[in-house]
């Protein structure tokens, strides 16, 4: 109940934002959030299946760009692109995730790598499509449908973001917490038992791979109407291993977590890199620690006083007892 | 408070001393709007770290100069402030970088982009932020034709076409027939090529291969093992920063100049310091040469080498071309406003240390002579340095207006 109101609150709390901040804090905001809402993305698989994954860059990546090329080519409304933009990423994620959940372990998290780095060769082999090294900019934010500007404004952007954050975050949510979502949990902590018991494992890992990139790309799609441009670097394995970081960092397995794992990793760069060119270096030792003092991340700091007031040992609702550590 | 008020501290002097710390908290920022009303910022989004790094150095330092230079007199009585900030040459970061430069810092006069993609990502976003954008460097020649033409984008380098031009106008008396090139596979690298090519086709010889290096390459042995085979005997390189180091430096351990006539695009004083005396009669077009013997380059080159006790290079001369033309246009337009400079630029006609120079209304490109160079050694400097050998008017060497071609010259 806490919790909800606490939800409810930052909610309404982040409807005021473009009133009070200045222009560009709202455009970090919303770098944030689309941050956060990539983080949440790979908690499905990283945080609910020990699904790890090095290449989550592609599911980023391909929303990008499949997005930007239909803003670019056809005259499509922006929530139309959007949603094409996704369904077309979600189509392409379907033999990567055959294809990858033929293995486990750290032979999954070579080949999601392996399809990341794919995308980043083929971002410069096919130039004339993707513009190569040199990225395609002039990318519109158009209106519609029904003549309907709002979302070209950046305030109304911002309220585009927070609509597909908080909704991507209720179904991730309905998700992990539906029996798909129970199976899921079991795969994270007794693949072998799982099976067992009569569950085509690999299916649902498949199903929660093309949900991630699903999410993930829906992220990437909502960055590049926003930035207005797009580069290779989206596919490439850094971003990758940002995320996860985001995640780690955030509280894996929480969907909350990660959310503000991204929002506080994205803020803080840029914070920092204002201060100091040796950022990536107090990022490492950020990362380090938290690794080493918080295993649970931010929300798990943030709710461990709530928790132990709360949670009665076995209650496993949420995955907020059984947390996995990755 | 009720004791406070009993005690001899008024209701009023609580409030007086209310009223004056607020006024002591807020003086500095009052204070920051009457100083940021009296500057004009100039964003300076450059590469300070990463493969283009030199480049961005370059820039900064003459910037520097230039604001010593103008001193607290600056420009239209207003002194200049620069703000830097590092994209790293990623267009992605260059993006974010420029907004926060504009929307942050309120700055909306940017120059100083070194990579030619970087300045492509941000053309599209100058009307959205109204912020006026002059390239001293972006050669990629695309950025002035009919498709990526913006309204608040001028640039007063030499392009990739204008210089491949100079170079293949002084080639056409070269006994040479076929030539190879070797480029950076990104915009300027593409354009420089492309437009080397078409001129030297023009001219009734031939490209029999082009070679193009990824961004960031760091080994060219096998690139420079290709050009060997290929039995060439001349070479169009279209590599800058890191990249031309490495190449330069890993062609005088293979011997390359002594078997290959190596030509560039753009003969920097950096890569000529990477080749020692291999670099001597190492011949190519040049965007800049400090030894141009006019009295507006005299200033600049005079004053560069007495603050830094170095050799201007391709980009300090560009940079400080940019500024001065940009100086020109504010001055004219008797505002630092992008509305204002953009409409005092267009035909804006200003003599710099590379001569005059015509900022053409009808695409912003601006009109430059054409230099070709041929390095030699010189008792003056301790090192190889760039001489001219032909200088080709900025007539027979801008394009076709909106184009990278030369049909109408």
């Amino acid at each position: 109940m806490r919790e909800r109101l606490v939800i409810a609150l930052s909610a309404v709390l982040l409807c005021l934002v473009p009133l009070v901040v200045p222009n560009y804090t709202l455009t970090l905001i919303v770098e944030a959030l689309i941050f956060g809402l990539f983080a949440m993305s790979l908690d499905l698989m990283v945080g609910y299946t020990r699904l790890h994954s090095f290449g989550h860059a592609a599911a980023y990546g391909m929303g990008a760009y499949s997005t930007a090329l239909i803003l670019l080519h056809f005259n499509l409304p922006l929530p139309i692109g959007i949603i094409l933009g996704v369904a077309i990423s979600v189509v392409i994620a379907i033999p990567i995730a055959w294809i990858c959940t033929k293995s486990t372990g750290v032979s999954f998290a070579m080949l999601t790598l392996a399809f990341a780095q794919l995308g980043y060769a083929m971002i410069f082999r096919f130039k004339d499509i993707s513009g190569g090294s040199d990225g395609i900019g002039g990318i519109p934010r158009p209106a519609g449908p029904f003549g309907i500007d709002f979302f070209q404004s950046k305030s109304g952007y911002f309220y585009l973001v927070v609509f597909c954050l908080v909704g991507s975050y209720l179904l991730c949510r309905a998700i992990v917490t539906s029996p798909f979502g129970a199976v899921l949990t079991g795969i994270r902590e007794n693949e072998a038992k799982t099976r067992a018991l009569g569950y085509n494992t690999r299916a649902y890992k498949m199903a929660v791979v093309v949900m991630a990139y699903g999410f993930g790309s829906l992220a990437g799609a909502l960055y590049t109407p926003f930035a207005g441009f797009v580069a290779p670097e989206l596919f490439f394995w850094l971003v990758s291993g940002r995320v996860l970081i985001m995640v780690i960092v955030g509280g894996a397995g929480t969907l909350i977590g990660p959310i503000l794992g991204g929002i506080c990793f994205m803020l803080l760069e840029q914070q920092l890199s204002e201060v100091t060119e040796l950022w990536p270096l107090i990022f490492g030792s950020i990362f380090i620690a938290f690794v080493m003092l918080a295993p649970d991340g931010i929300w798990g700091l943030l709710t461990k006083r709530f928790r132990s007031k709360q949670v009665v040992p076995g209650d496993g609702e949420d995955g907020e007892t059984s947390r996995a550590t990755p | 408070m009720t004791d406070s008020i009993k005690s001899g501290s008024t209701r009023r002097t609580i409030l007086k001393t209310g009223v004056a710390s607020a006024a002591m908290l807020a003086s500095p920022a009052i204070l920051r709007v009457a100083t940021a009303a009296t500057l004009i910022k100039i964003g300076i989004p450059t590469v300070i770290t990463g493969g283009y790094a030199v480049l961005g150095s370059q820039v900064m330092r003459t910037c520097k100069l230039v604001q010593k230079m103008t001193g607290s007199k600056g420009v239209l009585g207003q002194p200049i402030e620069f703000l830097y900030k590092d994209t790293q040459g990623n267009p992605a970061d260059c993006v974010r970088k420029t907004q926060e430069l504009v929307e942050r810092d309120n700055c909306h006069l940017i120059t100083g982009v070194v990579v030619s993609s970087e300045a492509r990502a941000i053309m599209p976003k100058l009307a959205e932020w109204k912020a006026f954008f002059i390239s001293h460097g972006c050669g990629d020649g695309a950025l002035t034709t009919k498709e990526f033409f913006v309204p608040n984008f001028f640039r007063a380098n030499t392009s990739a076409p204008m210089g491949a031009r100079a170079l293949a106008l002084y080639l056409k008396d070269s006994p040479e027939k076929n030539f190879i090139a070797l480029g950076s596979d990104y915009a300027w690298g593409r354009s420089s090529v492309a437009a080397f090519e078409d001129q030297i086709k023009a001219i009734g010889k031939n490209l029999t291969d082009k070679i193009y290096t990824p961004v960031g390459n760091k080994d060219f042995s096998t690139y420079i093992t290709k050009i060997m085979q290929s039995g060439v005997k001349d070479c169009y390189i279209a590599l800058q920063g890191d990249e031309a180091r490495g190449f330069f430096s890993q062609a005088v351990q293979y011997e390359l100049p002594k078997r290959v006539q190596l030509l560039t695009e753009i003969v920097a004083q950096d890569n000529i310091r990477s080749l020692g005396k291999d670099a001597i009669g190492l011949a190519g077009s040049a965007r800049y040469v400090f030894t141009y013997d006019i009295p507006q380059n005299k200033v600049f080159t005079e004053a560069f080498l007495a603050e830094y006790k170095e050799i201007p290079d391709w980009t300090d001369g560009e940079m400080y071309q940019a500024l001065m033309i940009l100086f020109a246009a504010m001055e004219k337009a008797g505002s630092p406003e992008t509305d204002k400079v953009v409409k005092a630029m267009e035909d804006l006609e200003v003599t710099s240390v590379k001569g005059p120079v015509l900022m053409r209304k009808c695409d912003h490109q601006g009109e430059n002579q054409g230099f070709v160079v041929k390095v030699a050694a010189s008792s003056k400097y301790p090192e190889p340095v760039a001489e001219i050998v032909k200088i080709y008017s900025r007539e027979q060497i801008t394009p076709d207006c909106l184009s990278t071609g030369y049909k109408g010259r």
